[in-house]
């Protein structure tokens, strides 16, 4: 660590901690008791849910490979009792709080280690912590959040790394990056910019010897987790990259994430590619000033720009643009503080840039169809961005519990689904498909007592439910029962 | 009148006898013994499939503490690294009247070739010659070294000590008879081909004054000069640098009993005296040093100081070098809990806990790996129902455990001791190391057969095979 750095003190790192987490879990409470919710987040905790309550016994195999699996391993911690009825959606905000919390004080160490002062570092944690776009993911539980933190937690290992030399922090940013993978398998891109960078610093440190060793030990945890999963995706679904091929298959078809990267980078952190340059040649302390604001900088631009992206590219790739905006901050962070050095000067001018650039790129952002999701005032009273109502859901679930009878299994057709059965509460009596299609009707040849089904009332159903009678409907869903004489 | 004093090499025996491997096994270990192997063949003839479950379950335990605790102590060692030394400038203020007088031994059998390189090696090391003095240690019938430490003019202080002839025929036993000789206040072994570095004297003198109450014993970290020689001293070196670096400072961190390394360990003379210096029935004396000194309330530190040696490059070589170093690991283990209890007492739950993972547990691990790789062979190629039996749910989750996560942590653990001492060159050879294990198992295999048959019997390592001066430019390790 440079020598002018400071520590973060355990009391600072708590209290920060509690705060983060009670406010945010406070806004949680509100948006669930709402009805409003992340799918997402509800979906991570739906999961869970089923991973642990679906069988008799718990079987860590049902995990499924569509999905990677840490968000759900992590949401365990939030179906604690098995939660269902309307308390099981304010569950998802059990982990997206106490992740803002330590997302708040890693950013809070990551500042102070850098040479960043304490009337600086603090409202830049406070404004990447309470700013809509990263307040309302983490309050709706979104998975986010949890690539936010181990990207932060990579950054903070990697620049104590280059700081000091020491082995620690680089054997725990390798894992890091590993369980970031299995957060997001797109995050491979990451990982890879990383080790570009891990190889640059080992190589101007050492040369191609302590390039190659530092790179295959940086690497060796995150391509040993990757590989069991690819065994493993091998042995029970027959095909090495189903999870790839599915991570992948979806919107947008043509454009892979790479492109959506650029395109991210170009409009959202032009900075990080034009001042980088220009900080290569500076201080640290200067560049981690930056760098710090380009990190909020570019959460808020990501909030600016998720609705063009998602316009653009699809809402699948657009809930990306929030973790690679923070990504490649903390890359750029990292990048700074790795390739430069240098005397400490007056931040007054970089600062002013920054704040200007900031300025044109919200208008360049806002001509270009983007703006904030919410104001903040709206958002800590609990009206969270990327949310959605799920009254409809609610409602049906609650019925099904009236309807369904002592053994009796159910099966739910379409999306969302699992939201029904998560606040049913019935886990272990309900299949759950997504939606119409070869494998729902092979399900309904199954004997299922009860069918609940999800689609627009207006439209015909279909499904082959002739020996099924309708009971009721419920906004979108609609629930049938077996005839007697089916 | 005057009471017969006892051979030195006999000390331990006639003063310590409960710590002395010159018996296998005790009675009362052989009843115990008697009675597990009736026990568990009665259980397998009774309930056999309830009783391989019951010692699957078991072993399986055994692994995960054994992973979670090397790992702890690597883990440890980098977040707390127990590497004592002075700085250069603290060194500088070591006036050479205040140093103490210091014994060097170094015992010597059919090694003639290398006495010129040796004496100029430890004439080198940076100590006042009038307070050092050399003990080479020749055994009677090795006239051929003995004629060439006659034919060379030894420095001031330098001696050769011939060790009268006799049984077991081991090197503490020739250590136990300079012991008997030295007069230094201090003491320190080398072997042959060692390449200490130079101010390793002064630094343990200085560590010996500023150390703490009750320091007994120094050991500096040992390398190997040779490493690029082949694939097999690339795997050795690669597991010298995580024991040496990583775990036994995380032992002496933790305050734990320290398996001492062959040479290198420095001493107080007159603690060795009152502990009855080395056990000459046992293969691995500095083992089981390491473990007395612990059990009479010594400290034992690791010091920043490297030792450089010639790892044995012949597979040969190598596999009966591991052999005996395996047979005097379970000696030690076997002599240590001749009475657990008491061993509890003097060593506290902590220390008995790592003496049963270092010592007992290392040996154990390389015994039982080879019986579960075949057993996850045999399942992936015939999926039978006996092994799938023997993994109900829970235990299955517990060895798939170790299975993925262990193996990985050992490796890993390999590669973090290449990049501790620098030698980025040698990690991708440490993605290697589960081939290394192989032979690891197949040692401990015969040396553990050999415990029956030839308890203490010393296999001598050949040496001689590559230069020492590469060890000008190995690394000096040091990287947290």
């Amino acid at each position: 660590m440079n020598g002018r750095g400071q520590r973060l003190r355990w009391t600072e790192a708590v209290l920060v901690f509690l705060l983060v987490t009670g406010v945010c879990l406070r806004a949680g409470y509100l948006s669930a008791a709402r009805a409003q919710v992340n799918w997402e987040g509800l979906a991570a905790v739906a999961h869970a849910a089923d991973l642990w309550y679906k069988a008799p016994e718990a079987r860590l195999t049902e995990i499924g490979f569509v999905q990677p699996p840490l968000p759900a391993l992590l949401a365990s911690l939030a179906v604690l009792g098995n939660p269902h009825g309307a308390a099981a959606l304010a569950r998802p905000v059990w982990v997206g709080a106490p992740l803002l919390g330590l997302a708040a004080v890693l950013l809070l160490g990551l500042a102070l280690h850098g040479g960043a002062p304490r009337w600086w570092a603090y409202p830049v944690t406070a404004l990447f912590a309470l700013n809509t776009v990263t307040f309302s993911l983490a309050a709706a539980g979104s998975p986010a959040l949890l690539l936010i933190v181990l990207l932060l937690g990579t950054a903070w290992c990697l620049d104590r790394w280059a700081a000091t030399g020491a082995l620690r922090p680089l054997l725990i940013a390798s894992v890091l990056v590993g369980a970031a993978m299995l957060t997001r398998y797109e995050m491979v891109f990451w990982v890879l910019l990383l080790a570009g960078l891990v190889a640059v610093v080992a190589y101007r440190a050492g040369g191609y010897s302590r390039l190659e060793g530092t790179l295959l030990a940086f690497l060796l945890p995150g391509c040993y987790l990757l590989a069991g999963w690819v065994v493993a995706c091998w042995l029970i679904q027959g095909d090495p990259w189903y999870f790839w091929r599915h991570t992948f298959s979806g919107p947008p078809s043509g454009e892979p994430l790479l492109g959506a990267s650029v395109y991210l980078a170009l409009l959202a952190c032009p900075l990080l590619l034009a001042v980088g340059v220009w900080l290569a040649r500076r201080s640290r302390a200067r560049a981690a000033l930056a760098s710090l604001t380009l990190l909020f900088g570019s959460i808020a631009l990501a909030g600016l720009l998720q609705p063009l992206l998602g316009r653009l590219a699809g809402d699948a790739w657009s809930q990306l643009t929030v973790p690679v905006a923070a990504a490649m901050a903390a890359g750029y962070l990292l990048a700074t503080r790795l390739l430069t050095g240098g005397e400490r000067r007056s931040d007054r001018a970089l600062v002013l840039l920054l704040a200007l650039l900031a300025i044109l790129l919200v208008g360049v952002a806002t001509r270009l169809g983007g703006g904030l999701p919410r104001w903040p005032a709206q958002t800590w009273q609990g009206e969270l961005a990327f949310t959605d109502t799920c009254q409809s859901e609610v409602a049906a679930a609650q019925s099904l519990r009236t309807e369904l009878r002592p053994g009796e299994r159910v099966l739910i057709v379409g999306w969302p689904g699992f939201a029904v059965s998560l606040v049913a509460g019935e886990g272990a009596r309900v299949t759950v498909i997504p939606g119409p299609g070869d494998r729902a009707l092979a399900e309904v040849a199954e004997p299922y007592a009860v069918v609940l089904a999800g689609w627009p009332a207006d439209q015909p159903t279909p499904l082959p439910l002739s020996r099924y009678e309708l009971r009721w409907r419920s906004g979108d869903w609609a629930c049938f029962r077996a005839s007697p004489g089916g | 009148m005057s009471v017969a004093q006892p051979q030195p090499h006999l000390r331990l025996l006639c003063e310590h006898p409960e710590d002395c491997a010159n018996r296998t096994l005790t009675s009362a270990q052989r009843w115990a013994l008697v009675v597990l192997v009736v026990l568990v063949a009665g259980l397998l003839a009774w309930r056999p499939v309830t009783t391989l479950l019951v010692l699957n379950a078991a072993a399986i335990l055994f692994y995960l503490l054994h992973i979670g605790y090397k790992f702890f102590l690597v883990y440890r060692s980098l977040y707390r690294p127990a590497l004592w030394g002075a700085t250069p400038e603290e060194l500088a203020q070591l006036r050479p009247a205040d140093l103490p007088t210091y014994t060097i031994l170094v015992p010597l059998y059919r090694e003639a070739a290398v006495v010129p390189g040796l004496v100029a090696g430890l004439q080198a090391l940076d100590y006042p010659p009038e307070k050092r003095e050399v003990l080479f240690l020749v055994e009677e019938d090795d006239a051929e070294t003995r004629e060439a430490l006659e034919h060379i003019a030894l420095p001031l202080g330098f001696r050769a000590f011939v060790v009268p002839p006799g049984e077991p025929r081991t090197k503490p036993r020739a250590c136990d008879w300079g012991l008997d000789v030295a007069t230094g206040e201090l003491l320190v072994i080398y072997d042959a081909e060692d390449r200490p570095e130079r101010d390793q004297l002064r630094q343990a003198a200085w560590l010996f004054a500023q150390g703490p109450e009750r320091l007994a014993c120094v050991q500096a970290r040992l390398n190997y000069y040779n490493p690029d020689q082949n694939l097999l001293t690339r795997w050795f070196t690669t597991e010298y640098s995580t024991w040496f670096d990583l775990y036994l400072p995380g032992l002496t961190g933790l305050d734990a009993p320290v398996p001492l390394g062959g040479t290198s360990n420095h001493f107080r003379t007159e603690i060795l005296r009152e502990l009855g210096g080395w056990d000459p029935f046992n293969v691995t004396e500095d083992c089981d040093l390491g473990v007395r000194l612990h059990k009479h309330g010594y400290r034992t530190l690791m010091m920043d100081s490297t030792t450089w040696e010639e790892a044995n490059g012949r597979l040969g070589s190598w596999l009966r070098q591991r052999s005996r170093w395996v047979k005097g690991y379970l000696q030690t283990w076997l002599v240590h809990m001749r009475n657990p209890g008491q061993l509890w007492r003097q060593l506290g739950p902590r220390g008995w806990f790592s003496f049963q993972m270092t010592v007992g547990g290392s040996v154990l691990c390389y015994l039982l790996n080879p019986i579960y790789w075949a057993l996850t062979v045999a399942w992936l190629l015939t999926h039978h129902p006996a092994i799938t039996y023997l993994f109900p749910p829970v235990i299955y989750g517990l060895g798939l455990f170790c299975l993925y996560v262990g193996n990985f942590l050992f490796v890993y653990m390999a590669v973090l001791g290449c990049l501790y001492r620098r030698n980025y060159r040698l990690v991708k050879y440490a993605l290697l190391t589960p081939l290394y294990w192989l032979l690891m198992s197949w040692g401990a295999y015969r040396g553990a057969l050999q415990l029956l048959t030839r308890p203490s019997y010393w296999e001598k390592t050949e040496h001689g095979f590559a230069a020492p001066e590469s060890a000008e430019s190995a690394s000096p390790g040091g990287e947290r």
